[in-house]
């Protein structure tokens, strides 16, 4: 018999998620969409021959894995849900949660910060490790924003710093092995949305000097692109998403969409392998910065 | 082994560096400034280009004096995955659909109808197609599917139907139909049992250092040789210089794909000096 997996919301990550799942492991898994758009679920059916649900009371979560890919207003419910179900695990993408409705914490919660397994942040992590860190710097740049987006990507609960800026809060606490960012300094500015477009801010993480600059509507640029600088006890090292100043040797994966890290993060995920991962607790802690810079004053 | 000039260069993509990604990116920001570095390119004896749907890509196959031998050949890719990409991000996954729609065209009313009546997708593909294919692309030219769609699409359940319906689609339009994938041992294990389809172009990367090749050099090599043995696919390289990467030289690069049974390469260069220099390599190898 297939072991299950239950997909809930079928989004961009819905979909990118599953096919990951099938191209790495292709024939191991039956799929069930859940999926509240009556439109959406008719053409998933019918195009892809996927079963679909429309909620999660209709499904029988025993023991299978959930891949929670919704709106981040519906991902506590969901996880409780997938709990008291008797879920195996559960995949949850960022957001994770509400800033003001927070998930719960749970060991068997795997959150969706995918840029902890690319090749890059590995290398960083081993090298803070060795070196020690004075100072971490990121940047996120892209052209994502052409027009003012819709429902929650245009509320408190969107904007760049929750969407992108979410990812490089966690890859500092991850990389630093902390739990706060002491935030001195910040600037936010809205240029298409209603909430926050262009986002800076410095401070400290622990004994490091931390800043991080975020910009979503940036026309000069074709594709997001992530970078930064890391001054260790011994040395500067710039990189960016796909490579470092020092150079590594990148890594092979089964299935490739998307890139490396999203193929690596389900692998974990299937394989119950946590080590990198980060969990519901770590997730919390993404949030209590992100409400530091956006809310306090 | 024809080869062909590709287009990295001039929509910013250097999958290796990118700020050079970037720098290059400027310096063809007009589709005059693609059109005559591609019209240097083929004099200097490449064997055509390829080129993407996106914004300018469009614009410059639009526009591009085809000669009618056909010696020279255009391989087009469709989508430019990044447009679909921000129309989910902001409106959400139906907003591909109410596009689709909104640019049918009467010819397209039949498969529409099917659509509405099945809920099938498959069905809107003639209508996709078109909406990324100039009407001057010359036929027999080769459409390919980009690599983020066929993987996508390929690691679901009914992928291997949709590609299908795809590779017919375009078959009935009178081109060539071509597929992009990083993954090429999985698509063509998923597409086994259909070898029907003789005249499908498969592009995939390749090169010495395993910059971006999946799952391994190795794999790839073998997956080439069964390929070749048997299928009657055309077997097309690309990323060959490892993205220009410096843990390798030109010559090594160019060394190892001709060591390669593939019937295209294609590599993009902003500079005309490097894309001579490469021709006559390959040639002389030939002779």
């Amino acid at each position: 018999m297939k072991e299950k997996i239950i997909v809930v919301g079928w989004g961009r990550m819905g979909i990118t998620h599953t096919s990951i799942l099938g191209g790495l492991y292709p024939g191991r898994f039956e799929f069930l969409i859940v999926e509240p758009d009556n439109r959406v679920r008719k053409i998933v059916k019918s195009t892809l021959g996927f079963a679909c649900y429309k909620s999660i009371d209709e499904v029988l979560i025993d023991r299978a894995r959930l891949i929670i890919t919704t709106p981040p207003s519906a991902h506590s419910y969901l996880v409780e849900k997938a709990i008291e179900g008797g879920a195996h695990s559960m995949f949850v993408e960022k957001p994770f949660g509400l800033h003001d409705n927070r998930v719960g914490n749970n060991v068997n919660v795997y959150v969706g910060y995918v840029l902890r397994f690319s090749e890059v942040a590995q290398n960083l992590k081993k090298i803070i490790t060795e070196e020690g860190c004075k100072e971490l710097s990121l940047d996120y740049s892209s052209n994502t924003l052409s027009k003012k987006p819709q429902g929650w990507r245009n509320s408190a609960y969107g904007g760049v710093l929750n969407e992108m800026g979410s990812h490089l809060i966690d890859m500092i606490l991850y990389l630093l092995g902390a739990d706060n960012i002491q935030v001195k300094s910040k600037e936010i500015s809205s240029v298409i949305s209603d909430v926050d477009d262009i986002v800076s801010f410095s401070g400290k993480c622990g004994t490091t000097n931390v800043s991080l600059s975020l910009n979503w509507v940036n026309k000069e640029y074709r594709k997001p692109i992530w970078s930064g600088k890391l001054v260790t006890e011994k040395r500067e090292i710039t990189f960016d998403q796909q490579s470092l100043s020092i150079g590594f040797k990148p890594i092979n994966v089964d299935y490739y969409v998307r890139g490396r890290d999203f193929s690596l993060q389900m692998k974990h995920f299937i394989e119950d392998n946590m080590s990198i991962f980060c969990n519901s607790i770590q997730a919390n802690k993404v949030h209590d910065t992100i409400s530091k810079i956006k809310f306090e004053k | 082994m024809k080869i062909l000039l590709g287009d990295n260069q001039f929509f910013g993509v250097n999958h290796a560096d990118l700020n050079k990604a970037k720098e290059t990116h400027q310096r063809f920001s007009t589709t005059d400034d693609i059109t005559k570095f591609i019209q240097a390119s083929l004099k200097l004896g490449l064997d055509g280009f390829m080129i993407n749907s996106n914004d300018l890509g469009f614009k410059v196959v639009k526009s591009f004096k085809f000669e009618g031998d056909g010696r020279k050949e255009c391989h087009y890719s469709i989508p430019y995955p990044h447009k679909y990409a921000a129309m989910v991000n902001e409106s959400g996954i139906l907003a591909l659909l109410s596009f689709i729609l909104k640019n049918m065209r009467i010819s397209d009313l039949l498969n529409v109808g099917r659509f509405v009546w099945s809920s099938n997708a498959a069905y809107l593909l003639p209508t996709i197609i078109r909406l990324e294919v100039p009407k001057n692309l010359p036929r027999g030219s080769v459409i390919y599917l980009q690599n983020v769609i066929t993987d996508l699409i390929m690691g679901l359940k009914n992928g291997p139907k949709i590609i299908e319906h795809y590779i017919d689609q375009v078959q009935k339009m009178g081109y060539r139909a071509g597929i992009i994938t990083l993954n090429p041992l999985h698509f063509r294990r998923q597409m086994e049992i259909n070898h029907r389809h003789k005249d499908l172009s498969l592009c995939f990367n390749i090169n010495k250092t395993g910059f971006n090749v999946f799952p391994s050099v190795q794999e790839v090599i073998d997956e080439i040789n069964y390929l070749k043995e048997h299928t009657d696919w055309q077997l097309v390289g690309m990323s060959i210089f490892s993205s220009g990467s410096s843990q390798i030289t030109i010559e090594e690069s160019l060394d190892f794909i001709q060591s390669v049974s593939l019937d295209y390469i294609v590599f993009g260069s902003g500079k005309l000096k490097n894309i001579e220099s490469n021709i006559k390599v390959l040639n002389n190898e030939k002779d």
